[in-house]
């Protein structure tokens, strides 16, 4: 093969190549993670809320907890959850995790978007504040 | 003992990348650069290398009639004679593994008579394997860009949809066909006595380590989940060079990307670069027209020639003096 095609492939390469580096600075380049969002109801009615998790924990792991809350209730019919820290919570997302995380956009999206998930919670779940629904 | 050696190889690289947690900037950063460095370069150095290396014959392997008196059929692919012919050879091999279809096996029968027989198994084993590796690292775009494209998004949905989006988080088709592919060359390399006789540590070597990157992938998908916030935030900004590694990362993360790190610097220095390798096989990227057209090996001096005219003309009077008969007068 002439030389002339075989460095005319390998620019074609190094362009492909670096595509994550070209395609992220003409996008609008680099933007650091979400901050989580100062939370609205940690003290809600008058008593103080915890996550059921700690926060390490939960940031990796929501996904699941919530997958197995939803087979645990929807499935086997059990109510209750007894977190690792030996705490009974009943599994419904109203009565925890939508009291200090009530609105889809700022405490879903903001990551999921980052993240580029979409997850299908909300193809059922009622929006509780009335958020505009995004694609999925 | 071959693989034995390469397998600790991986495992120690792992742990090397697992205690890389506790130095962030050298796993996380310089040394990914570092990597990356090393493989745009060494396989820029590589091909470039290549390039320069003389291809003074036609040497196409023809694998059908070649083009010949108009009635008689050409296998227009299996033995090209124009650069159309050769372009679908190359991309059928590069794309679809054609060659690996001409495998075949050695079977010695109960009656003591010898069989031959195609095999399937390492071309299928090669396909899962290569495409799926394709589709993984399309889907780690994205980490790498910010905003996502929306292709990938689309392909990472449909590679959740095909297993039919079994686990939480979603379970991808790639990720299974990925390790049942290596899982398969690997263990064809341990089955056949006559194939683990010429394998070498370096055989071996790049299919525990892409073992290791799969499985530790899965792993951490599936089983030790991090926070991929935090990931993407370092991923975003190595590509723009501004990179953040945030404490959050768990130390599986570091051992899987000293793998993908290890991988890519070894890349261009071992028989993976058959990745760019595969274009500049002589014996497939030439046309067969060796009849059609004259092809000049550009190592011939040039040779001092004595015709027979220049010879006449030089002893033309002498030729006619001692009546030996000339063609020009």
């Amino acid at each position: 093969m002439s030389k002339g095609i075989i460095i005319a492939g390998l620019i074609v390469f190094l362009i492909v190549a670096t595509f994550p580096v070209w395609y992220t600075s003409a996008a609008g380049g680099s933007r650091p993670q979400p901050e989580p969002p100062a939370r609205d109801a940690k003290v809600f009615e008058g008593k103080e809320y915890r996550c059921v998790e700690d926060k390490v924990y939960m940031t990796g792991n929501h996904m699941q907890l919530l997958d197995n809350w939803r087979n645990l209730v929807v499935r086997e019919g059990e109510r209750f959850y007894t977190s690792e820290a030996g705490e009974q919570y009943e599994m419904s997302l109203t009565k925890t995790c939508l009291k200090c995380h009530p609105e889809r956009d700022r405490f879903c999206n903001k990551c999921h978007d980052y993240a580029n998930v979409y997850p299908t919670c909300w193809n059922c779940h009622v929006e509780l504040n009335g958020n505009e629904p995004k694609g999925n | 003992m071959n693989a034995v050696i390469s397998l600790v190889a991986v495992v120690v690289l792992f742990l090397v990348g697992l205690l890389g947690g506790w130095a962030g900037i050298l796993f996380g950063v310089i040394i990914p650069y570092l990597a990356v460095a090393l493989f745009l370069g060494g396989l820029i150095y590589r091909v470039i290398s290549w390039a320069n290396v003389p291809v003074p014959f036609r040497i196409p392997t023809t694998c059908g009639q070649q083009q010949s008196l108009p009635w008689i059929e050409q296998a227009k692919v299996d033995n090209p004679s124009t650069t159309f012919g050769v372009i679908v050879r190359m991309a059928l091999e590069v794309l679809i593994f054609r060659s690996l279809l001409r495998n075949t096996k050695t079977v010695l029968r109960e009656s003591g008579k010898i069989a031959y027989a195609g095999s399937l198994a390492l071309w299928l084993g090669a396909m899962m394997f290569h495409w799926s590796l394709l589709v993984i690292l399309l889907r780690h775009l994205r980490f790498l860009t910010e905003p996502a494209p929306f292709l990938i998004t689309i392909l990472q949905e449909v590679d959740g949809f095909l297993l039919l989006q079994v686990w939480m988080p979603v379970l991808y088709l790639s990720s299974i066909l990925f390790l049942v592919g290596l899982a398969y060359l690997l263990f064809r390399r341990l089955a056949s006595p006559q194939l683990r006789y010429i394998s070498l540590a370096i055989d071996y070597f790049p299919l525990f380590l892409l073992l290791g990157i799969g499985i530790s992938g899965l792993w951490l998908r599936h089983l030790s989940k991090t926070d991929v916030g935090s990931i993407k935030e370092l991923a975003v900004g190595l590509v723009t060079f501004s990179p953040v590694v945030n404490n959050t990362i768990n130390s599986l993360f570091f051992g899987h990307i000293f793998l993908v790190c290890v991988l890519l610097a070894y890349f261009p220095f071992s028989k993976l670069v058959h990745m760019a390798g595969v274009f500049l096989s002589p014996t497939r990227n030439m046309a067969n027209n060796n009849r059609a057209v004259r092809h000049v090996n550009p190592w011939d001096y040039p040779v001092k020639t004595h015709s027979y005219e220049e010879y006449e003309d030089e002893w033309r009077e002498k030729m006619k003096g001692a009546g030996v008969p000339v063609d020009k007068e």
